[in-house]
């Protein structure tokens, strides 16, 4: 934080705000990192820890939000004090939210392992998962620092992820096509790399809320993406 | 609803329009306050040079310059300058004889007449002289003497040669003295010591202010220590400490109607109540102060009660809110902020007081006194009274007198009046 | 054995925390009348051990007046009449034998316009100590000066002119001369009445912080007009409409979910 309040204690409140989320926003990642991991080793215990761990995010994100409420009940915040404590908000939710993605990618992988599945060659769900992990760690860095060039970098970045996931959905609805028994694993396949996928949106709207949060204003131009998944029917 | 209000640019242009009118009246007012200010500046430049014209040459009086010998055996007999010893001198008489050289009148009758020329009291001042300097002795010095007021007259003009002598007040022979004197240069006029350190006196040219100035420095200072600390005390009892109800009404009621009584009333008060009753010596100038203390008292509550109300109450909350008493409040706190006011109308009563006449004047202040009065309790006079008195004499002289001593007398009231402003500047306190 | 509390809930007439556990003054069953006018009507509150309370409510709701009532304040009005129990520390203030000199030493007052005395800075802070004997020299009185313009905040900016009138301060810096003052006999409550209503918002902000670090020393009751400084400054706030106490309680929970109605009205500027 830049220049310090008249009153310690706006001061005092906006931090334990900020600790909060960024708190919450860490753990979100390494939730994440995790569960990607734990895709590739096939660690049941760790798993297991993961969807356990999904109640300290939302605990996190209720603090925040009440903070963030009575903040803005009781100091009136203007200009960027506003933006900040409103993207906070809005924020603290995206986490909460990609917290549930790794919670349930983790439930997924379960499944997976139950179902001796191994490898599936050209779907290379850890490239994905890597991809969006460096878009969210660089998302944190930019929330932290203000960074809003970090942030367009980090929006830039979602069309990646969506071609990756482009691919994948093709690749796996390719194999069950071509073998009826492969259906169910493919099933928890597309599903782990959608979610995947959803997580690097949200990681993008975070980028966006952090541009917001600088600027003041919306970034204007849409989005590039590239998913097609919707688009395309594979013959 | 139809809208009552005028348009903005229709409005705009009655008012542009109206302009012109309202300037000319108000151009007209300040011409009037112009005139106005310009000739009660007028009326003022004329008061004060009449009064000064009239007066300035009260300060001034013929000298004759004598020479005289100073011959111990005859002036002080005794030879120990005491007060009998000179008495039964014959300073006056040396005196003569050192006019008698240079006019050289003859016959009894010139001699008479060419005694009178001389102030009677060339007798005082030649033995005040030796007295304080006794060096003198042995030694013939030239010595300067007031003329007499009828010379002093006839020098200025108002008795003329013209006048046949039946109707004049000096003789011819007289007039022949003073020219000879004139003659050799031994008449001068110049500024009279007798004026400031003269007393009354029956003898115009003899006569001065400074019994009457004393008298009312004293009188005054009597007035003074009794009005003031009354009229604070009760000011702010008034105000601070009693209950507002209909009592303290009505005494604020009688309080005001007080400051409009006619001043002699407050003489007539001294006279039955401290001089018949009390049994206080009239003439003095405790009796005198007090009276003009009961005179004073209304001005000063009522201007120190304005003072205090004047007082913001942010003061008074500050004071009491940190726990000051009453008392505290009121000594600490409203006091000294009401101190200008409080001293501005005290020194406007004290100079109401020092013009006053005619309650002084009712307790016997009229005493034709001679000496100066060195306590409250000597006999004494006051200023005015002795304007008053000086302007009921027929002699010439008496006129000037009396105007320097009007000039006097507005003296000291501009001097009491610019302490007033300084002491008031002084004290003045922002809150 | 009827639980004064339970006995007063019943009443239900104030709504929320009225009572405290550490309470410093106590108001029972408060009246006050001007003449025949009835400006405060049977308000019962408790003001904690060094805590913040505010007073709001709308113009003539009467705040100002039940804030005057703690210091006697209310004594130098002559139609003004008392009725009811204050205690501090379980003494009656309003009790004949009970002289209000010391009590406003105990309960120190900051008013609406900021009234230092015409006389200078360091004159104004010994004042207090000074008439009431608090110090035994000149360097125990200099150094409760300096102690207090330095719990007030002003100590940096004026300590090289103590002896320059207190009357030449800007406006901010009058307001901290008045509460160094009040601070200087070491009251235990001390009463606000509006203290930044004549101030530019950054000497507000700073008064405002100042009243936040003085709260952990004194219990303090502060009147204010508006409920943005009650909402930044104020650990329990009450809400008065004309004469009656509404409701009180945690300042978080009045400004995001109050319990009355009217309180709700006010806070979200739906009446005056």
């Amino acid at each position: 934080m830049d220049n310090n309040h008249i009153s310690s204690l706006f001061d005092k409140d906006l931090n334990k705000l900020n600790n909060n989320l960024l708190s919450l926003g860490n753990t979100a990642l390494d939730q994440f990192d995790k569960c990607i991991n734990n895709f590739g080793t096939q660690d049941i215990d760790k798993i297991e820890k993961v969807i356990n761990s999904d109640k300290i995010l939302d605990d996190l994100d209720d603090k925040v939000q009440k903070l963030g409420f009575e903040i803005i009940a009781l100091r009136a915040p203007q200009a960027a004090d506003l933006r900040r404590i409103i993207v906070a908000l809005k924020v603290a939710t995206i986490f909460e939210r990609i917290g549930d993605y790794s919670r349930n990618i983790s439930n997924r992988t379960k499944l997976l392992i139950e179902l001796n599945y191994s490898d599936l060659p050209g779907v290379n769900i850890g490239k994905m998962g890597q991809k969006t992990q460096t878009m969210f760690e660089d998302v944190l860095e930019a929330y932290m620092n203000e960074d809003d060039k970090l942030a367009v970098k980090v929006r830039n970045s979602d069309f990646k992820v969506d071609k990756l996931h482009t691919e994948y959905y093709l690749e796996i609805i390719s194999s069950m096509q071509r073998n009826k028994n492969f259906a169910p694993t493919g099933a928890h396949l597309l599903f782990i790399a959608k979610n995947i996928e959803r997580v690097a949106d949200y990681v993008t709207d975070i980028a966006e809320q952090v541009y917001f949060l600088v600027n003041g204003s919306v970034l204007s131009d849409h989005r590039p993406k590239a998913d097609e998944t919707s688009l395309k029917v594979p013959d | 609803m139809t809208n009552k209000l005028i348009n903005p640019t229709r409005a705009s242009e009655i008012v542009k329009n109206s302009i012109t009118k309202r300037r000319a009246k108000d151009n007209r007012l300040k011409l009037y306050g112009r005139i106005a200010i310009g000739l009660a500046v007028c009326f003022l430049i004329f008061l004060f040079s009449s009064i000064f014209i009239k007066g300035y040459p009260g300060f001034f009086q013929y000298y004759v310059t004598l020479d005289i010998n100073f011959d111990r055996e005859r002036i002080d007999p005794q030879g120990d300058l005491s007060d009998n010893s000179l008495f039964n001198g014959e300073a006056s008489k040396i005196v003569n004889e050192a006019l008698f050289t240079i006019i050289d009148p003859k016959g009894r009758k010139a001699k008479k007449q060419a005694k009178k020329m001389v102030s009677s009291g060339k007798d005082v001042r030649l033995t005040n002289l030796v007295k304080s300097n006794p060096n003198l002795f042995g030694t013939i010095s030239s010595v300067k003497f007031a003329l007499d007021d009828d010379i002093d007259s006839f020098l200025r003009g108002y008795i003329k040669r013209e006048t046949p002598e039946s109707e004049r007040r000096i003789s011819d022979q007289i007039i022949k003295f003073v020219d000879k004197l004139d003659k050799e240069g031994r008449i001068s006029y110049e500024f009279s010591d007798y004026i400031l350190n003269g007393s009354a006196s029956g003898n115009p040219e003899m006569a001065g202010i400074k019994g009457a100035f004393f008298g009312s420095i004293l009188t005054l200072s009597v007035c003074l220590l009794i009005a003031f600390p009354l009229g604070v005390a009760t000011a702010v009892y008034l105000e601070e400490v009693a209950k507002k109800n209909k009592i303290t009404e009505l005494i604020e009621v009688n309080i005001n109607n007080l400051a409009a009584v006619p001043s002699v009333v407050f003489g007539i008060m001294g006279l039955a109540i401290f001089i018949s009753i009390f049994g206080m010596p009239r003439s003095i100038p405790l009796v005198g102060g007090m009276v003009l203390a009961l005179m004073t008292l209304p001005t000063i509550i009522i201007s120190s009660r304005a003072a205090i109300r004047a007082v913001p109450p942010s003061v008074r909350d500050a004071a009491y809110g940190i726990g000051a008493s009453k008392l505290q409040v009121i000594f600490h706190h409203v006091i000294p902020l009401a101190m200008p006011g409080m001293l501005t109308g005290t020194i406007i009563g004290m100079a109401q007081a020092l013009g006053e006449t005619a309650p002084l004047l009712m307790i016997g202040m009229v005493a034709f006194i001679v000496d100066v009065p060195n306590s409250v309790m000597d006999p004494g006079t006051v200023l005015p009274v002795q304007i008053f008195m000086w302007a009921d004499f027929a002699e010439r002289m008496f006129i000037q007198k009396t105007s320097a001593a009007i000039i006097i007398l507005l003296g000291f009231l501009i001097s009491m009046n610019a302490f007033a402003i300084y002491l008031r500047k002084k004290l003045e306190r922002r809150w | 054995m009827i639980n004064e509390e339970n006995d007063f809930r019943k009443l239900d007439l104030t709504v929320g925390d009225v009572f405290s556990k550490d309470a410093r003054l106590k108001a029972r069953n408060v009246n006050v009348f001007y003449g025949n006018n009835k400006a405060i009507d049977n308000v019962t509150i408790d003001i904690g051990n060094k805590e913040v309370i505010s007073f709001i409510g709308p113009s003539g709701c009467g705040k100002s007046t039940f804030l005057r009532c703690f210091n006697r304040m209310n004594d130098t009005i002559d139609t003004c009449r008392v009725e009811g129990k204050i205690t501090l520390e379980d003494e009656n203030i309003y009790d004949r034998k009970i002289d209000v000199v010391p009590l406003r030493a105990r309960i120190g007052m900051v008013f609406q316009k900021p009234n230092p005395f015409p006389k200078s800075i360091y004159d104004n802070v010994a004042y207090g100590p000074r008439i009431h004997g608090l110090s035994e020299n000149k360097e125990h009185l200099d150094g409760i000066v300096e102690q207090s313009l330095k719990r007030a905040g002003l100590w940096e900016e004026v300590n090289d002119r103590l002896l320059s009138p207190g009357t030449g301060l800007s406006g901010g810096q009058q307001q901290r001369l008045c509460i160094a003052r009040a601070i200087a006999v070491s009251p235990e409550v001390i009463l606000m009445d509006e203290p930044c209503s004549a101030l530019d918002p950054i000497a507000t902000a700073k008064i405002e912080e100042l009243i936040h670090e003085l709260g952990n020393e004194y219990s303090i009751v502060i009147v204010t007009h508006s409920m943005q400084q009650a909402a930044r400054v104020s650990k329990r706030t009450a809400y008065f409409h004309l004469g009656k106490l509404i409701e009180v309680g945690k300042t978080k929970n009045i400004f995001t979910r109050p319990k009355h109605s009217q309180t709700e009205a006010y806070i979200s500027g739906k009446i005056g």
